[in-house]
C-alpha cells in the first residue's frame, strides 16, 4: 500500500480543531477512569464491594474470630460484645477490651441468659493466634486478625443457636454468596451475549427458535423453577459441585434479559451505516460482531452484569433461606438468616438480623457501582 | 473533466455495466413469516459507468437510488439481473455470481461513503483505526505502514495526521464526512459509490466536500457513482445523470444534456422545481400530483404515468423501455412519448456551488 504516492494540495486549510491539550494526551481508558472517579457514590459501592472481597472471599478465616463453625455450649444465643475503651471509672483505655460473658440458666423461662460481667476484662489483641483454620483452603494457620485470650469470649455480632461466633459466620457466608453472584454473572454474560448476537444478527429461523426458549424461560415463575431445579441436585454431591450448580441455575433463568437486550441492540447496529461499511470493506461476520457490535454493547452488558449481581446475591439467599439453595454445614448470608424466620429472633435476638444488613449493602454497592460504571464508559457523556 | 458535446463519442473503457437490476424485499407477515408481496425497491435498472466518468443518480426519496447503490457493491443479495466489472486484468466479472470470498477480493476495487457521517463511523473506534480498518481486513502493511498510510489518507481529505488518535464524536458533520472519505480511499479503490454523501451538510460544507472529491477523482482517477435528491449539487460533479424513479432509470444521458434537452417528463418536473438565488427570475414551476405510489403496489405501465402531465392510454399499459433517442445515442429515455414531445429545459444558471466553494 505504501506505493501510492498521492502528492495532493491540500483543497482547503488544515481545520483548526480546538486542542485541549491535557485532554489530548489521555487514553480513552484514563478518561473512563476519570470520569468514574468524579462519582462519589460509585466509588464508594466500588469500595465497598473491593473490602467486601478481599475480606470475605480471600481471606474469611484471617479476618473472622473464631473458626466459624466452632459451637459452645455455653455461649448459645449470646449478644454482641462490643469493644470498650472507656471502663466503668471513665479511665481511658488504649488497647480496647471487652467485658467477660457469664451465662446462667433462668430457671423461670428455662433459657440461658448472659451477664455481662464487668469486673472482667480482656484486652483485645491484634494479630493474634486464635482457632485453626485453612487458608485458601489449603494452608492451615491460626493468625486472625484480632481475638482475646481465653478464657475471655469476643462475639462482635453475638452467637447464633449453637453458640457459634455470627460475625465469622457472616464472613464466611459472605464468600459464598459474593462468588455466586459472580460465577453466575459470568455464565450469564457467556449465554446471554452468545445467543443474543445469533438471534439479532443472523435473524431468521435461528431469531424465531432463541426468541421463543427466552419467552418460555421469561413465563417460569423464578422461585418455583429455581425451587424444582435445586431440589434436583443430588445431595450427595460435594458443596462445591452444588454451589457450581446453583450458579448454573440461578443463571439459565437469567440470561433471558440480557440476551434480548443485545440482541436489540445488535439489530439497531446492523442498520448502522458503520456496519454496512465493514461489510462493503469485506469484514467477515466474525469481525463485525467482534469489533463493531460488542465493543458497542459492551457499556450495556456491563451494567446489566453489575446491575444482576445483586440479583444473583438476593436469588442465592432467598433459595437459602427457604432451604433450597446452600446447604448447612456451608454457610452463606441465606443460610445465616434462616435463623431470622422466627419472630421471636426479631423481638428477642435481632443480632441474628446482621447478616441481612450486610445483603443490603452488598446489593446497593452493586448498583452504585453499575451506575457509575454506566455513566464512565459513555463515551457521549462529556 | 466535463465532456459535454454529445456528438463526441466517449471512448472511455466501460468500468461497470449493470443490466436489469432487481431487489426486491419479501413483506412477511404473520406468525409463520409466510411472504405476502414483495417492495419492488428496484425494478430493472440499466446502467453503465465509464473509467474516470461521474455517474450522477438522482430521484426522490424512497426511489431505490440507495437499494441500486448497495446492491450493486453486493450489500444485498440480488433478486434479478447482472452487475459486470472490470477488474483491473481488464476483464468483465460479473459479482452476482461470486462466493463471499471471491467478492472479498473485489471490495478492494469498490467502497461506499455514506449518506449520515454520524452513523457511518464506529463511535468506538479512533480515527486511527477507522481508516485503517480496510487494511486490517485485507491484511495490508504492518502497523507502521498503516499509521503512515493514514497520515497520508487524512491529509489527503484536508486533515491533520494528528487528529487520528481522536473519536468521532470529537468532529463536525463535514470532518466526520471527510474521515469516511479517508476510509473509503484506503483500498486505493477504482470505484467509490457515494450515497448522498453531501446531503447531511450544511451548504458551505457541501461545497468544500464536493471540491474535496473532485480532485481526488482528479489525482486517483477514480470513478464515482453519486447518489443525490438534489439536482444542483449532481450537476456540479457528473458527467453523465441517471434519473430514477419508483425503481426504474426514467432518463440517463450527459448532464449538460439532460438541463439543456430533457426527454422524460419527470425531469422536466424535477428540472423545474431547482431552486436559484435570482429574485427577479420568473420561473414556470410544474407541480406534480400527488405522490410517489407504493413500491409494493406499482401503477402498471410506465410508472410515473398518474402524475405524468403527458400521459396517454399506452403510458399505462406497457412497460416503456430505457432507448438511446433517435438523434443522440448517448441519451437514454423510457418514455413512450420521448421523441413527439416538447419539454422545457432548463438554462443552467451560474452556479451557486462554484461561488461558494470556490
Amino acid at each position: 500500500m505504501t506505493d501510492i504516492t498521492m502528492q495532493i494540495e491540500t483543497p482547503t486549510e488544515t481545520p483548526e480543531i480546538p486542542v485541549d491539550q491535557e485532554r489530548g494526551s489521555l487514553t480513552q481508558g484514563q478518561l473512563i477512569w476519570r470520569r468514574f472517579l468524579k462519582n462519589r457514590l460509585a466509588v464508594a459501592g466500588g469500595i465497598v464491594i473491593l473490602l467486601f472481597y478481599v475480606i470475605m472471599v480471600v481471606f474469611p478465616g484471617f479476618f473472622g474470630t473464631y473458626n466459624y463453625n466452632t459451637q459452645r455450649e455455653d455461649a448459645i444465643y449470646a449478644p454482641p460484645q462490643l469493644p470498650q475503651w472507656r471502663d466503668e471509672e471513665g479511665k481511658f483505655h488504649l488497647r480496647p477490651f471487652v467485658y467477660g460473658l457469664e451465662t446462667e440458666l433462668d430457671f423461670a423461662s428455662f433459657e440461658w441468659v448472659h451477664i455481662v460481667d464487668k469486673s472482667k476484662k480482656y484486652p483485645v489483641y491484634f494479630i493474634t493466634r486464635g482457632e485453626e483454620y485453612r487458608l485458601f483452603g489449603l494452608f492451615r494457620t491460626n493468625i486472625h486478625l484480632f481475638g482475646v485470650e481465653p478464657p475471655g469470649t469476643f462475639f462482635l455480632f453475638g452467637t447464633d443457636d449453637l453458640g457459634r461466633d455470627l460475625f465469622s459466620r457472616v464472613l464466611q457466608g459472605g464468600q459464598i454468596s459474593l462468588t455466586v453472584g459472580l460465577v453466575g454473572v459470568i455464565l450469564t454474560i457467556i449465554l446471554g451475549s452468545v445467543l443474543g448476537t445469533i438471534s439479532g444478527y443472523y435473524g431468521g429461523v435461528m431469531d424465531n427458535i432463541i426468541q421463543r426458549i427466552v419467552e418460555l424461560m421469561m413465563s417460569f415463575p423464578d422461585i418455583p423453577l429455581w425451587a424444582a431445579l435445586a431440589a434436583a441436585l443430588p445431595p450427595e454431591w460435594s458443596p462445591a459441585k452444588t454451589f457450581f450448580a446453583i450458579s448454573v441455575i440461578l443463571s439459565l433463568r437469567n440470561w433471558t434479559g440480557l440476551a434480548r437486550q443485545v440482541r436489540a441492540k445488535v439489530l439497531a447496529y446492523r442498520e448502522e451505516d458503520y456496519a454496512v461499511a465493514a461489510q462493503a470493506m469485506g469484514a467477515s461476520d466474525r469481525r463485525i460482531i467482534l469489533i463493531h457490535m460488542l465493543p458497542n454493547a459492551a457499556s450495556h452488558i456491563i451494567v446489566i452484569a453489575t446491575l444482576s449481581i445483586p440479583g444473583m446475591i438476593l436469588a442465592e439467599t432467598s433459595l437459602s433461606f427457604l432451604g433450597l439453595g446452600i446447604q448447612p454445614p456451608i454457610v452463606s448470608w441465606g443460610v445465616l438468616l434462616q435463623q431470622a424466620q422466627q419472630v421471636s429472633v426479631v423481638l428477642e435476638r435481632p443480632w441474628l438480623l446482621l447478616p441481612g444488613f450486610f445483603v443490603v449493602l452488598a446489593v446497593l454497592s452493586f448498583n452504585f457501582l453499575g451506575d457509575g460504571i454506566r455513566d464512565a464508559a459513555d463515551p457521549y457523556s462529556n | 473533466m466535463t465532456n459535454t458535446d454529445a456528438s463526441v463519442k466517449d471512448t472511455r473503457q466501460v468500468l461497470l455495466d449493470v443490466k436489469g437490476l432487481k431487489k426486491y424485499f419479501p413483506i412477511r407477515s404473520g406468525f409463520f413469516q409466510k411472504t405476502t408481496g414483495y417492495v419492488k425497491a428496484v425494478d430493472g435498472v440499466d446502467l453503465f459507468i465509464r473509467e474516470g466518468e461521474t455517474l450522477g443518480l438522482v430521484g426522490e426519496s424512497g426511489c431505490g437510488k440507495t437499494t441500486t447503490g448497495r446492491a450493486i457493491l453486493r450489500l444485498y443479495e440480488l433478486t434479478d439481473g447482472t452487475v459486470h466489472f472490470r477488474s483491473e486484468s481488464g476483464e468483465m466479472i460479473d459479482l452476482s455470481g461470486l462466493s463471499k470470498d471471491e467478492m472479498k477480493a473485489i471490495r478492494r476495487e469498490m467502497q461506499i461513503i455514506f449518506q449520515d457521517p454520524f452513523s457511518s463511523l464506529n463511535p468506538r473506534m479512533s480515527i486511527e483505526r477507522l481508516i485503517a480498518e480496510p487494511l486490517v481486513v485485507h491484511e495490508i502493511g504492518d502497523r507502521a505502514s498503516r499509521h503512515k498510510r493514514v497520515v497520508e489518507l487524512l491529509e489527503a481529505v484536508g486533515m491533520s495526521g494528528q487528529v487520528a488518535a481522536r473519536y468521532p464524536h470529537e468532529f463536525s458533520g463535514g470532518q466526520r464526512q471527510r474521515i469516511g472519505i479517508a476510509r473509503a480511499l484506503a483500498l486505493n479503490p477504482r470505484l467509490i459509490i457515494c450515497d448522498e454523501p453531501v446531503s447531511a451538510l450544511d451548504v458551505s460544507v457541501q461545497a468544500q466536500v464536493l471540491n474535496i472529491m473532485k480532485d481526488l477523482q482528479e489525482q486517483m482517477s477514480l470513478t464515482y457513482m453519486f447518489i443525490a435528491h438534489d439536482l444542483s449539487v449532481v450537476e456540479h460533479i457528473s458527467d453523465r445523470i441517471g434519473v430514477m424513479y419508483l425503481g426504474r432509470i426514467v432518463e440517463l444521458t450527459h448532464s449538460e444534456q439532460l438541463y439543456q434537452n430533457p426527454r422524460h417528463p419527470y425531469t422536466e418536473a424535477l428540472l423545474s422545481a431547482i431552486p436559484y438565488a435570482d429574485p427577479d427570475m420568473v420561473q414556470e414551476e410544474i407541480l406534480l400530483e400527488g405522490n410517489v405510489p407504493d413500491p409494493a403496489n406499482a401503477p402498471p405501465g410506465c410508472h410515473f404515468h398518474p402524475r405524468c402531465l403527458y400521459a396517454k392510454p399506452i403510458c399505462s399499459k406497457e412497460i416503456p423501455q430505457l432507448v438511446p433517442t433517435k438523434d443522440n445515442p448517448e441519451h437514454f429515455v423510457a418514455c413512450h412519448r420521448a421523441e413527439e414531445l416538447e419539454l422545457i429545459p432548463v438554462q443552467p444558471p451560474e452556479r451557486l456551488l462554484k461561488q461558494v466553494g470556490g
